[in-house]
């Protein structure tokens, strides 16, 4: 108790490789080892690194649908209701309302909130924005923008240990492994 | 892969082998088709006519789709195109074959024959009688004196017989008399002349023959030498034959099908047909490709990814085909011009309206909504429902340009076995012709500059190669 760090609570073990192959490979490895709170962080995005990490296909697409379907119908309401039931405006002795002369609006309106609902859930799902994250702090870690490929699994874990994910990360490859605190 | 190897595989790859139901369907369906064309020839001559004309369309908008994705591979350099290739590029060399079918739509084009159903008949003239009205009110707004003089003929001066392209009936009464009621003819005469027409569809199919063929020569050629420089001339042909494709492609469209109401208007028709075409073509090159992978000649070729790429450029041109669609609607119907609307008005009514209403569901609601999800689109059983949906919808929607000119209550319903007739027929000689092209060729573009990328294996780079010392 004579030191700050002792006070420290740990994040995760964060390990470093030179390659993307490096990265996709250990990916692989931590997937089958059965972990589910880690992540892989690299400077551009590696193809087949969902396969690697076992990912499953992104969930955005619900946001966007359910949004869109809103945008369409909410669109027709809006017309329906402000050229038809509100305020009847007959245009060239067409129906006050019509499908057809509203569409192109509630067409328009699915695509502004099914863009706002990809954006929305994309954020949600994420968990966005967040003012700060313990990797963030070191200094290593900063390379990411660079040339390096870190694997990072984090101590909330179930199956996290600090000695048994260490093993795990050495035997990936990785020429240097570091516990991350909060 | 050593070159002993290649060219061993290359022996063995070309021979397709179908089951044996699968290999005799072609000609089961000739021969079923013959009969039933034969049978309809002298059972209703003017539903046979049509009929013939919206098959022969159906099967062009195919051939015509797969010409536009050889193309597009060839602009846009895209790799996942390369290895379902040869399959577009054989439907695509049957366009300047399908002259063939053409022939004798040539032939009835202009020979009155034409019998319109009762119900129809007195639409029509209805129709007409509005229209010449609509006209003679604008012509006395705007002095034009010459249109009237020609209305003053208003009425029928044939025998209750129509001609298949009823324009062609104008302008010979108007080359032997001088005189003629159809304004909307005489006002369009500089385009629609016999002489200028026959002119036009020979020019199509010459043009599509030289485009096709030789793309699929230098393809082939590639094959023996895997020289770039075949990719390099493709590339010249694909620049030049996309401008000829888009306007080829619409006069077919305006010539053969439009030109069937010579009265109306429609800027959009000849994209409309493209929307509608190449939504077939590459579900039927999917189908296709699919096939071939399942019975072996493009087992590892056309992968996973392939299939989803296809199925998702398929996806889109069915928004395509909606967003073409619905704007033609939506224009005349907002316009509400009468020489633009009665199209529309025609096809409202009777048995017709459910069509259009099976056209807006079954071309666009139902494959949107079910290919929305990414992994439905490399699901077999997913896939084969939506390609049975999308030929018969696209079916639906040639019969909707077309039959309505004859058929106004239920008429084409009872007739309909001279449409299937046709289809069968059409359908058992192209697909004949087709596996006879891909037995003759190597099932895939083998050497394509692509084929490795589009096969999902990595080339290393000479460079790359060096520093690992190999």
């Amino acid at each position: 108790m004579d030191s700050l760090d002792d006070y420290q609570i740990p994040y995760g073990l964060m390990a470093e490789f030179g390659t993307p192959a490096d990265a996709l490979h250990a990916a692989e490895k931590v997937r089958d080892a059965g972990y589910t709170r880690w992540d892989v962080h690299t400077p551009y995005a590696v193809h087949g690194m969902d396969e690697a990490m076992g990912l499953e296909n992104s969930q955005v697409g619900w946001f966007t649908f359910i949004c869109g379907l809103c945008g369409f119908f909410g669109g027709m309401l809006m017309i329906w209701y402000m050229n038809s039931y509100d305020y009847g405006l007959p245009v060239g002795g067409k129906p006050n309302f019509s499908p057809f002369a509203s569409f192109p609006v509630a067409y328009e309106m699915t695509i502004l909130l099914g863009a706002f609902g990809s954006l929305g859930g994309m954020l949600f799902l994420n968990r966005l924005p967040r003012l700060h994250h313990p990797l963030l702090k070191n200094i290593r870690f900063a390379e990411v923008t660079h040339d390096r490929f870190y694997v990072v699994i984090e101590a909330d874990d179930p199956k996290y240990d600090e000695e048994e994910t260490h093993k795990l990360l050495k035997k990936t490859g990785s020429k240097h492994i570091e516990l991350v605190n909060e | 892969m050593t070159a002993k190897k290649k060219t061993s595989a290359k022996k063995a790859e070309p021979e397709l082998k179908l089951p044996e139901w699968a290999g005799k369907v072609p000609l089961i369906l000739l021969i079923a088709g013959a009969v039933l064309v034969l049978a309809g020839f002298f059972a209703d001559r003017s539903h046979f006519a049509h009929a013939w004309l919206v098959s022969f369309m159906f099967y062009l908008s195919i051939c015509l789709g797969a010409f536009f994705v050889v193309l597009l591979h060839y602009l846009f350099d895209s790799y996942w195109i390369v290895s379902i290739r040869r399959v577009a590029e054989h439907l695509a060399c049957l366009l300047p074959l399908m002259v063939v079918l053409f022939i004798p739509i040539a032939i009835w084009s202009g020979s009155e024959f034409v019998e319109v159903e009762p119900d129809a008949a007195h639409h029509h003239e209805e129709q007409a009688h509005k229209t010449i009205e609509a006209t003679e009110k604008a012509a006395d707004v705007s002095g034009d004196t010459h249109s009237s003089a020609h209305q003053e003929e208003a009425g029928h001066s044939h025998e209750g017989r129509l001609a298949f392209y009823q324009w062609m009936h104008s302008e010979k009464e108007y080359k032997d008399t001088g005189k003629t009621h159809d304004h909307a003819w005489f006002a369009k005469r500089g385009y629609l002349s016999k002489g200028f027409w026959n002119l036009r569809w020979i020019f199509c199919f010459a043009i599509w023959g030289f485009f096709t063929w030789m793309l699929r020569k230098h393809s082939l050629e590639q094959d023996k030498t895997g020289a770039a420089e075949c990719t390099r001339k493709c590339r010249v042909l694909a620049a030049v034959g996309v401008f000829v494709f888009a306007a080829t492609l619409t006069i077919a469209a305006i010539d053969w099908m439009k030109g069937l109401e010579h009265q109306w208007f429609s800027t959009m028709y000849g994209v409309y047909y493209f929307a509608g075409s190449v939504w077939t073509s590459l579900i039927t090159i999917y189908i296709i490709a699919l096939f071939l992978k399942k019975t072996g000649p493009l087992k590892d070729i056309v992968r996973e990814s392939t299939l989803k790429d296809n199925a998702t450029l398929f996806f889109a041109f069915t928004v395509f085909y909606a967003y073409i669609h619905f704007s033609q609607y939506f224009l005349i119907w907002n316009a509400a011009i009468p020489e633009e609307t009665f199209w529309y008005v025609k096809r409202e009514d009777g048995p017709w309206w459910n069509v259009g209403m099976l056209i807006i569901f079954g071309h666009f609601f139902v494959p949107f909504l079910m290919l929305l999800r990414i992994d439905v689109k490399t699901r077999p059983e997913v896939m084969i429902t939506v390609a049975v949906l999308a030929w018969f919808l696209h079916f639906c929607d040639m019969s909707y340009n077309i039959m309505p000119l004859i058929h106004r209550f239920g008429g084409w319903m009872q007739n309909i076995w001279i449409d299937i007739g046709c289809l069968a027929l059409m359908g058992g000689a192209l697909s004949m012709v087709f596996i006879y092209f891909f037995k003759q060729h190597p099932p895939y573009p083998q050497k394509d500059p692509r084929i490795a990328e589009t096969m999902g294996v990595y080339v290393p780079l000479h460079s790359e190669a060096k520093a690992s010392g190999k």
